[in-house]
């Protein structure tokens, strides 16, 4: 390579580094202010977003009626001593149209979003099989959480325990 | 649009100047002159108005040297090829040539491992002087050539022209010092020699220079014969100031020499006559060379500087024009660049508050179908309690009694009871599919009633009898 060739050389790599220096510094330095206030989204991913909407704003609708129509079966968290009260209320709706012989009833917080109802007594076996069949269909969602039962075969009664449960939900569906 | 080849002579006291009109079919001659110099002689405002009043427009011109000018040498060099060649004829011709000189290569001869180069060397300084009196009179030496060039040139376009014509490969350049004898074959002048007399002593009265002039001719004829060991040839071309009713056209035919002189041009065009046609033949032959890089152009070292110092600037010149688009180039896409981050953010910032609505509804979606999928767990598995009994019951073998259940978070504790035989009972329970995990919990007592079990396990609620 002779010398012209070679400075040739030189001075176009240099005219290239030059040049992308002074691109990354002009990028760097004169960024368009409003950067500030755009999202963290990439561009694509907007894109998809935007031409998702309709589909995301269908689900989320769905997703609404259907969690409506589910915490129906439930009581709220907005006032906890009056879903006891009506728990209780639905339990004693149930041991009065069954016949069930309790002996002592209680309420009792199992955790921050489940009461529950507690049971005990002695009753005849099939009065106790309607109570607990009534209860797994009651709009209110019992679950039973604890059952004891032991047979008496002089009596022809069933002692037992129960320990009957039910969720509370926030809200009604989702508020924004 | 043909291109205007001009060439100029300025020797034999006259001005001799052919014009040549170059397209793609040919070449056509568009005018000439020759005109003598005037008493004082050649000037530059002379030849300025010679050349405005003789019509010639273009002043970018081909200079034929004067013969004077023009020196023939032959050295013998290493065999070597292209720059190196040139540098070693240069060093033995400085060797041999103090004065300012410039030189070209005219034939190669290989004989066994060196080289034998005939070139003609050109005083620098006289051909300066000769550019700058050209320059004066406002005309431009774009290059120079030697008559003996042309004359080559000539001999060979003209081969094969008219069967009548007869054509001639040697010939006789007459100047008005000097004589020129020359043999051109195929591409190359291959042999010739430079004698006086020249025209100024040839008179019709003066048999000396007549005799002197055969004599220098026989002696060329046989240094011919001793150089190249051929037979020179049979016809001898006659150039110069001179036409066939010459009276040096008779002497040498007289002599026994069968000479001619040109008369016909196969060039178009206007008409030479044939007083001119040898003198303005060379010239002719010279502007072929136009079109011909490799020809024998010689150039004053003046020019060959300025040669130099073009093509260094277009050199560069390109070099900057690449740069220039290469950084325009670079330039664009980096606005480009700015101007699509630009775009997209403005877009962006544009579309915030529809992204994040979509975004928080996404969000919010993903948080209903989990609360979904817990309420639907919970609702799903109230009935598995009873149904577990429902199976257990119905699977229990005759005689069985269930004694105590304790049912706890989704999982049997404690199912104790008396049947006949446990083994049985086992039996029966691994035939249900959602019974099927309950195993033994402590002994197996045995009492009167039967065998007493106590049985723990999860319960299944998502499998049914099958």
């Amino acid at each position: 390579m002779t010398g012209r060739e070679r400075n040739l050389g030189l001075a176009v790599i240099t005219v290239i580094v030059v040049t992308l220096i002074g691109r990354n510094f002009g990028q760097l330095v004169f960024q368009p202010q409003k950067q500030e206030t755009a999202p963290q989204i990439t561009l694509q991913a907007a894109a998809h977003l935007l031409a998702a909407e309709g589909n995301i704003q269908a689900r989320y609708q769905a997703s609404q009626n259907h969690l409506r129509v589910l915490e129906k079966h439930f009581l709220t968290l907005e006032d906890p001593e009056q879903a006891e009260i009506e728990l209780l209320g639905a339990i004693e709706a149930e041991i009065n149209s069954c016949g069930l012989a309790v002996d002592s009833k209680s309420t009792l917080q199992i955790s921050a979003d489940t009461i529950g109802v507690t049971l005990e007594g002695k009753t005849a076996p099939l009065a106790l099989t309607r109570f607990l069949y009534n209860v797994s269909r009651n709009r209110y969602g019992f679950e039973i959480n604890r059952l004891q039962i032991h047979s008496l075969p002089d009596e022809t009664l069933l002692s037992y325990q129960i320990v009957l449960v039910s969720l509370l939900v926030e809200r009604k569906g989702e508020a924004l | 649009m043909p291109k205007k080849i001009t060439v100029v002579e300025l020797e034999n006291q006259q001005l001799a100047a052919v014009e040549l009109l170059s397209h793609d079919a040919g070449m056509t001659v568009s005018k000439y002159v020759v005109r003598q110099f005037p008493d004082s002689g050649c000037n530059a405002a002379w030849l300025r108005t010679v050349w405005t009043e003789t019509g010639f427009v273009q002043n970018r011109v081909i200079l034929s040297l004067p013969g004077p000018l023009v020196k023939f040498k032959s050295v013998n060099v290493p065999a070597l090829s292209g720059p190196q060649l040139e540098a070693a004829v240069k060093m033995e011709l400085t060797a041999d040539n103090s004065n300012d000189f410039v030189f070209k290569i005219i034939s190669l001869k290989p004989q066994a491992e060196m080289m034998s180069v005939k070139v003609i060397i050109i005083d620098n300084t006289e051909l300066t002087v000769l550019l700058q009196l050209l320059s004066e009179a406002g005309l431009k030496v774009i290059w120079s050539g030697f008559r003996a060039r042309g004359i080559h040139n000539f001999l060979n376009f003209n081969q094969d022209f008219l069967n009548n014509q007869p054509v001639a490969t040697a010939y006789l350049d007459f100047r008005n010092k000097q004589t020129e004898f020359g043999v051109c074959q195929g591409e190359q002048l291959i042999f010739n020699r430079i004698f006086i007399p020249g025209l100024n002593q040839l008179r019709p009265e003066a048999e000396i220079g007549i005799n002197d002039l055969l004599e220098e001719i026989h002696l060329s004829l046989a240094a011919y014969l001793n150089e190249t060991g051929s037979q020179p040839p049979a016809m001898l071309g006659l150039f110069g100031k001179i036409d066939s009713g010459h009276f040096i056209v008779k002497r040498l035919t007289q002599a026994g020499y069968r000479v001619v002189t040109p008369k016909l041009l196969r060039l178009t065009g206007v008409g030479i006559s044939e007083m001119h046609l040898p003198e303005l033949a060379p010239l002719i032959g010279l502007a072929f060379d136009e079109h011909n890089q490799e020809g024998c152009r010689v150039y004053s070292k003046r020019q060959l500087a300025m040669q130099d110092q073009r093509h260094r600037m277009i050199t560069v010149a390109k070099i900057a024009l690449i740069g220039l688009f290469f950084g325009a180039g670079i330039w664009l896409g980096i606005r480009a660049g700015f101007e699509k981050d630009f775009k997209v953010k403005a877009w962006l910032v544009k579309n915030t508050t529809r992204i994040m609505m979509i975004r928080r509804r996404e969000t919010a979606t993903n948080r209903n179908l989990a609360r979904i999928r817990r309420l639907e767990n919970w609702l799903g598995g109230r009935a598995d309690v009873l149904e577990f009994l429902r199976l257990f019951q119905a699977n229990l073998p005759e005689g069985t009694i269930i004694v105590d259940i304790i049912i706890e978070d989704g999982a049997i504790r404690d199912i104790s009871g008396v049947t006949p035989v446990v083994s049985v009972l086992l039996q029966r329970l691994r035939q249900v599919a959602p019974l099927r995990k309950l195993k033994l919990k402590g002994n197996i007592a045995v009492t009167d009633q039967g065998e007493m079990f106590h049985l723990e396990g999860p319960i299944f609620p998502k499998e049914r009898l099958k």
